[in-house]
């Protein structure tokens, strides 16, 4: 229905393009159907909502990431031994007793050295005092650093928010005296044995003081100048020190050789401990491993002494790093199917810690099989464990930085179920309410995140795999945490997942439970507005609804989804009366109601969205559709009203929809006439559509409709408003309606044709035609134009156009007729020449007219006549006879009258003749001049017996008449004929007598019988043509009585009848 | 009766228009001087002159026109006003409602007849009569023939509306005037009777009649109608001319006749009465001896 109702372009193009008037004339099935607004081109779809589709908004999901609690991802190369200094035991005792003693002994050597400043053992002094600040040096270090140790462990315990900060600065000052010293030394005593000792503490100061340059400076020039020297090895072990700490590994390793190598050295354990990293750090993982190894074992049996430094290894410290760093080493080269054993060969007792943080490390080294081997071996030892839980997560952790691989979806669902409240390690760790209640939520959260993160990527590259990801990793939410507080955003976020998949049921449902259980979630509102969304995805499409409804406008069952959608929309509205949606939905709800023809529904709805929400684009839309109803139903009546009353909102006049409605009440106005007209309503039609074009003056359809109505009204007979229409539109300055404008015109001039308005009529023929000569047309209406020129009396224009008609005019018949009426027309101005010029090319076209073509023959004949053109008539009046004779039966009546009048002539001449022949006085020519002249009547007998056979009234009478005139001039010939000669008077007498009784008499009474006959055939007739006069002269002559004439005037009446009521 | 002081009144009204005893000649260049052939006009053949494709309005109307009883009304005013300019207004806004109003197709031919335009008058005589035929139609054809010289035409015409309607009192009156000026007088005093009877009394029927009735020795009735004929013309030269011819020659009445006579004389008869009015009171002078 929608194609049929909503669907305009096309057809409004069409239908606008097409002439309206076709339409209008042959209404189609489609036209049942047509809404107003299908008539219009402008009215666009758009404006009635007819692609309104409730639009989901998008929702963002939240930013999920799989995080794991103990995000134990290092860099391997972060991993470094402890700092040295921890290495190093600082001496404990009697702190304040010693730090007197030292205090006095730098004051007395203090003194010695200034009291000796020009010594030659003055070198001495300063080494010692030297040495002496390098103690306090180092023990204020040691004060220093206890006091940071405690004070950090305050702070990190939460005892202080003061985060300490070591302060060195007095332990460097006692530096600075000693570098003093020692530079004065060995500015004064370069070859002084002591040399290198001054040179290793240069170094050492340098590099307490932070200048390690010039530390390793002076160590160099130590390990150099004095390879023998017992500080050189000390000397070794800073410089090893110093490239470990700058990552210069091989360096590192090849100063720390010389104290590998020295098994009794104090440092030699812990060279090795720090040669073992150096070579870790080089990749050379088992030689780097059997020093550890080495150093465990020998741990116990390690060498002690004092350092120059005044510096202690701890050795069990040393020990228990290299136990710890083991596990990091091992993890390096060894496999993990005899790790157990290799542990408990190494470390002895309990070896778990060693496994775990072994997988831990082959984790980090990405060997997660290796890992997952360890911790799954970890796990069937204990399952119901409570680290059971933490080892599956540490898999599935693994697999997860394995780039999210299968396996590790198989790992997490499997931790996620393995360990829920079902599992047999739930029950054994029941107890432990912290470790079940922590091991939901991490499963939880981490599920959660795994899914909305698979959410995401499926929103993102919209794959149907992602989706199915995402999809199942929701399923396995809602089974496995339906308790869960997030439950409801799940559920809202799965219905958002299953609505981009296009399950919009399923999407529903979803929607659906968010919105019944979970009213105070944050999700709430949008949960019930896609719902809505989703409910109406199911609702059947536009062309469907078209399919099944048709053309019919009778009210079609709501199908259930359609239904479905209705309750779910009210339900929404009515809980959410303040969604910025409501005119939205309450639109969608109309639509379907007008979809389905359920008018009365949709109106209501409509209109309240109009009243609501009047600047709302759904009021423009639902504005249309109620006016689109109204035109259905055919209630323009109605439409008008409604419309009005919509204009009369002024939010609604001075919005779109306003300048729609307008329009639509113009088109309505127009539909309205044309359906009149198509219900044979014609008259009232015609009003309509007059009314249109005077209401709607600047309508492109105006000329259109000022046409319709002159149609209209001619057909409802009423031509006069008719002409009126069409005179305006022959007005109209719109060049966009040429066409219908010499329409027009040319009905204009058929209405002033018919009602007798000639002159006017012609004029319009002729100017239609000259408009449009192209036109086949054109020649019938010049010649209709010279026709009416013809009739009016307008012989000159009458003779001009159809002249141009013989130019124009292809038809033969026609040339021929126009020919034949050129010729009446000179023959009736006395144009004898043109006459006889068109009279003889019409007798020469061959035309088949009997009538014309005798009196086309008998005019040429009367006007060579008048011109003394004796052989020209005489040949024209052989033409008449000959063909009166080739004539058949039945079409010589009406052309005898002609044959007549030229028999007639004849007569007349034969008369003349037989006139002219005078009786002898000669007895002996008189006989034969009687016998001459009774021969010429003879002769006249004959032909006006042939006068008589034409059968034409007055040439009847007049040949009857002529032929009683013959008889009387006989009779009076013979009469007055010369008596012979040599008669006496009585001879005479009787001579006379004789010829009167004999021969003159029975000519009388033939005259008479000829007059008498041609009286009263005159009467029989109702012929009185002037022959008839004579006749009654004679006959009342001969008679009176009967043949009355007593000479009274008779008056002329001619009494018109003009009926008048 | 009502209808017959009907139609007197009407031809009071007519009179004006139609009195004239002088045959219309020729008049201007459009109108033809015999019995021509009038070109019969073309348009509703040539012209496919339908609104337009879409809709073809009908050539006589279907449907009653709407306000044909309004312009009926208008055109009767118009008439009876006897004004030309009404009457064309009128009659041409009926054929533009109806092109086959056949009362304003006669009201305009009668407009041109009156304007001498007689071959216009003729034609839409032709498309009354083809539309609806009718003595009076016929009458006023016979009228525009006898214009247009067209005697025989007219004679027809005149036959033809009293055959179709004998009762029509102005018809029998003009056909009577045309036999009566013929001497066809057992036919005019038929034609002219039933004039009389349907109530024609004009002067000239009731001349007209006279004379036909003395034709065919029917003087005293004759007498009866010149008397009442000169009642309202008393100084009609050709009545009193009439009148005592038969009072005189066929009635032998001479007394009476010279009466007659001496009026006539008085009023003065014209050139051609006079060698006559000299016989009769040649005759009176007998007859009174």
């Amino acid at each position: 229905m929608t194609s049929n109702r909503l669907m305009l372009s096309s057809f409004l193009a069409i239908f606008l393009t097409v002439p309206i008037q076709e339409a209008a004339a042959k209404p189609t099935s489609a036209d049942k159907k047509k809404t107003v607004a299908e008539l219009l081109s402008q009215m666009k779809e758009e404006s009635r909502g007819g692609k309104v589709q409730l639009k989901k908004g998008e929702t963002a999901l939240p930013d999920a990431k799989v995080e794991f609690q103990q995000s134990t991802q290092r860099n391997l190369e972060d991993i470094k031994p402890p700092r040295s200094e921890e290495i190093f035991q600082h001496e404990g005792g009697l702190k304040a007793e010693y730090e007197k003693v030292l205090e006095q002994q730098i004051n007395e050597l203090y003194k010695l050295t200034r009291q000796f400043k020009n010594s030659p053992n003055r070198g001495e002094l300063w080494l010692r005092l030297a040495e002496l600040y390098v103690e306090k040096s180092a023990y204020i270090d040691a004060k220093k650093q206890d006091d940071y140790d405690r004070r950090l462990h305050a702070f990190q315990t939460g005892k202080t928010t003061v985060k300490p900060k070591l302060d060195t600065a007095e332990a460097r000052e006692y530096n600075k005296k000693s570098l003093q010293l020692y530079q004065w030394f060995e500015r004064d005593f370069p070859r002084d044995p002591k040399m290198p000792q001054a040179l290793f503490f240069l170094g050492y100061n340098y590099f307490e003081l932070g200048d390690e340059d010039k530390g390793v400076h002076y160590y160099q020039q130590l390990v150099k100048k004095f390879p023998e020297s017992p500080f050189v090895t000390e000397a070794y072990f800073a410089l090893g020190e110093y490239y470990f700490d700058n990552d210069k590994w091989k360096e590192a390793y090849q100063n720390y050789s010389p104290l590998i190598k020295d098994k009794h050295h104090p440092l030699h354990t812990f060279a090795m401990y720090k040669g073992a990293w150096a070579l870790y750090r080089l990749g050379k993982f088992q030689q780097a491993l059997s020093y550890i190894e080495y150093i465990i074992k020998s741990g116990k049996t390690a060498s002690e002494g004092e350092l120059a430094s005044k510096k202690a290894v701890n050795t069990s410290r040393l020990e228990s790093e290299a136990l710890r760093d083991l596990v990091i080493f091992y993890a390096a080269v060894g496999g993990a199917e005899n790790a157990e054993k290799y542990f408990a060969n190494m470390a002895g007792g309990d070896v778990t810690p060693h496994l775990e943080k072994l997988a831990m490390f082959y984790g980090e080294r990405g060997n997660k099989d290796a890992a997952s081997l360890i911790l799954k071996d970890l796990i069937l030892k204990s399952p119901t464990g409570a680290k059971s839980f933490s080892y599956q997560y540490q898999i599935v952790q693994n697999y997860f930085y394995a780039k999210n691989s299968p396996r590790f979806k198989e790992e997490l669902y499997r931790w996620v179920k393995d360990y829920d409240a079902k599992s047999p390690w739930y029950t054994a760790n029941a107890a432990n309410k912290e470790l079940v209640s922590n091991s939901y939520k991490l499963r939880e959260t981490t599920l959660k995140n795994y899914a909305l993160q698979q959410h995401q990527t499926a929103q993102n590259s919209r794959t149907a795999y992602s989706q199915a990801q995402a999809n199942e990793a929701y399923q396995i939410y809602m089974a496995t945490f339906p308790d869960s507080p997030s439950v409801g955003d799940m559920h809202f976020y799965y219905g958002e997942l299953l609505y981009d998949m296009g399950k919009f049921d399923e999407a529903a449902s979803e929607y659906n439970w968010v919105v019944e259980n979970t009213r105070q979630n944050k999700y709430f509102d949008k949960a019930a507005t896609n719902l809505i969304h989703a409910v109406e995805k199911g609702v059947p499409s536009d062309k469907e609804l078209s399919q099944r409804i048709g053309t019919s406008i009778e009210p079609v069952p709501l199908d259930p989804k359609i239904e479905k959608f209705i309750k779910s929309a009210k339900w929404y509205i009515q809980n959410f009366p303040n969604s910025d949606k409501n005119p939205e939905i309450q639109f969608r709800i109309g639509r379907l109601y007008y979809q389905n023809n359920h008018f009365n529904e949709a109106h209501e709805v409509f209109k309240k969205i109009v009243q609501k929400y009047p600047k709302n684009k759904y009021s423009e839309y639902s504005a249309n559709l109620i006016l689109d109803i109204f035109s259905l139903k055919k209630d323009y009546a109605g439409l008008e009203k409604m419309g009005t009353e919509l204009l009369a909102n002024p939010a609604i006049s001075d919005s779109k929809a306003g300048a729609d409605i307008r329009g639509v009440l113009e088109k309505a106005s127009f539909k309205k006439a044309q359906d009149l007209e198509t219900s044979k309503n014609f008259g009232e039609s015609a009003v309509q559509y007059e009314a249109f074009a005077k209401q709607n003056p600047k309508s492109e359809l105006a000329v259109q409709a000022q046409f319709n109505a002159g149609v209209n009204y001619e057909k409802a007979a009423q031509n006069a408003s008719a002409l009126a229409c069409y005179q305006r539109v022959a007005r109209s300055k719109d060049e966009n309606h040429k066409d219908l404008k010499l329409k027009s015109k040319r009905l204009s001039a058929k209405l002033l044709q018919d009602s007798g308005q000639f002159e006017e009529s012609a004029k319009l023929f002729k100017e239609v035609a000259h408009e449009d000569m192209k036109d086949p047309l054109s020649p019938n209406l010049i010649f209709t134009a010279a026709a009416l020129y013809e009739v009016v009396g307008r012989n000159e224009e009458a003779l001009r156009t159809y002249d141009e008609f013989l130019k124009v005019g292809k038809k033969r018949q026609d040339q021929m007729d126009a020919t034949y009426a050129m010729a009446q027309i000179h023959r009736k101005l006395g144009q004898k020449k043109a006459a006889i010029e068109k009279f003889e090319k019409y007798t020469e076209s061959n035309p088949s007219d009997a009538n014309k073509l005798m009196e086309a023959e008998f005019r040429l004949m009367e006007v060579y006549q008048s011109q003394r053109k004796v052989d020209d008539a005489e040949k024209w009046r052989k033409k008449i006879l000959s063909l009166y004779k080739r004539l058949p039966a039945n079409k010589k009546k009406s052309v005898a009258n002609f044959a007549a009048k030229v028999r007639m002539k004849d007569a007349e001449e034969a008369y003349a003749k037989f006139k002219a022949v005078r009786l002898s006085s000669d007895p002996a020519k008189l006989k034969k001049s009687i016998d001459e002249k009774l021969q010429g009547l003879k002769e006249l007998n004959r032909v006006i017996k042939d006068v008589i056979e034409y059968d034409s009234a007055d040439e009847i009478i007049s040949g009857l008449t002529l032929l009683g005139q013959s008889y009387q001039h006989m009779g009076d010939s013979l009469v007055k004929a010369p008596m012979p000669k040599g008669l006496n008077a009585e001879e005479q007498k009787m001579y006379k007598d004789k010829v009167a009784k004999e021969l003159a008499d029975p000519q009388y009474k033939q005259a008479r019988e000829s007059y008498q006959k041609a009286v009263e055939k005159a009467w029989e007739l109702e012929a009185y043509p002037a022959a008839y006069n004579s006749a009654f002269e004679y006959m009342n002559h001969v008679d009176p009585k009967t043949y009355y004439d007593g000479g009274e005037t008779a008056m002329d009446s001619r009494l018109v009848n003009w009926m008048a009521k | 009766m009502k209808k017959t002081v009907m139609i007197l009144s009407a031809l009071l009204v007519l009179a004006s228009c139609s009195s004239s005893q002088k045959k219309v000649s020729d008049k201007g260049d459009d109108e033809s001087t015999s019995a021509e052939v009038v070109a019969p006009l073309q348009p509703p053949e040539k012209v496919e002159a339908k609104s337009s494709e879409k809709t073809a309005p009908p050539t006589s109307s279907p449907v009653a026109p709407k306000d044909s009883r309004a312009s009926s009304t208008a055109l009767d005013d118009a008439i009876k006003a006897q004004s030309d300019e009404r009457i064309f207004k009128t009659a041409t806004e009926a054929l533009l409602q109806n092109p086959g109003d056949e009362k304003a197709l006669n009201a305009l031919a009668l407009f041109y007849y009156k304007k001498g335009r007689f071959t216009l008058a003729k034609h839409f005589l032709g498309k009354a009569i083809q539309t609806k035929p009718s003595s009076e139609f016929y009458n006023n054809l016979g009228v525009v023939n006898l214009a247009l010289g067209e005697n025989r035409e007219a004679v027809l015409a005149f036959r033809q509306g009293f055959a179709l309607n004998p009762q029509d009192g102005v018809i029998a009156a003009n056909l009577g005037a045309i036999l009566v000026d013929q001497r066809d007088y057992n036919k005019a005093i038929i034609a002219l009777g039933a004039a009389y009877k349907t109530g024609v009394r004009d002067f000239k029927t009731l001349n007209n009649y006279a004379i036909a009735l003395t034709a065919t020795g029917r003087g005293s009735q004759a007498v009866q109608l010149y008397e009442k004929a000169l009642k309202d013309q008393a100084n009609n030269r050709d009545l009193l001319f009439n009148y005592s011819i038969l009072l005189i020659e066929n009635l032998k009445r001479f007394k009476d006749g010279n009466e007659i006579l001496n009026r006539l004389k008085f009023v003065g008869g014209t050139t051609e009465q006079r060698a006559r009015i000299k016989d009769l009171e040649n005759k009176v002078k007998l007859g009174l001896q």
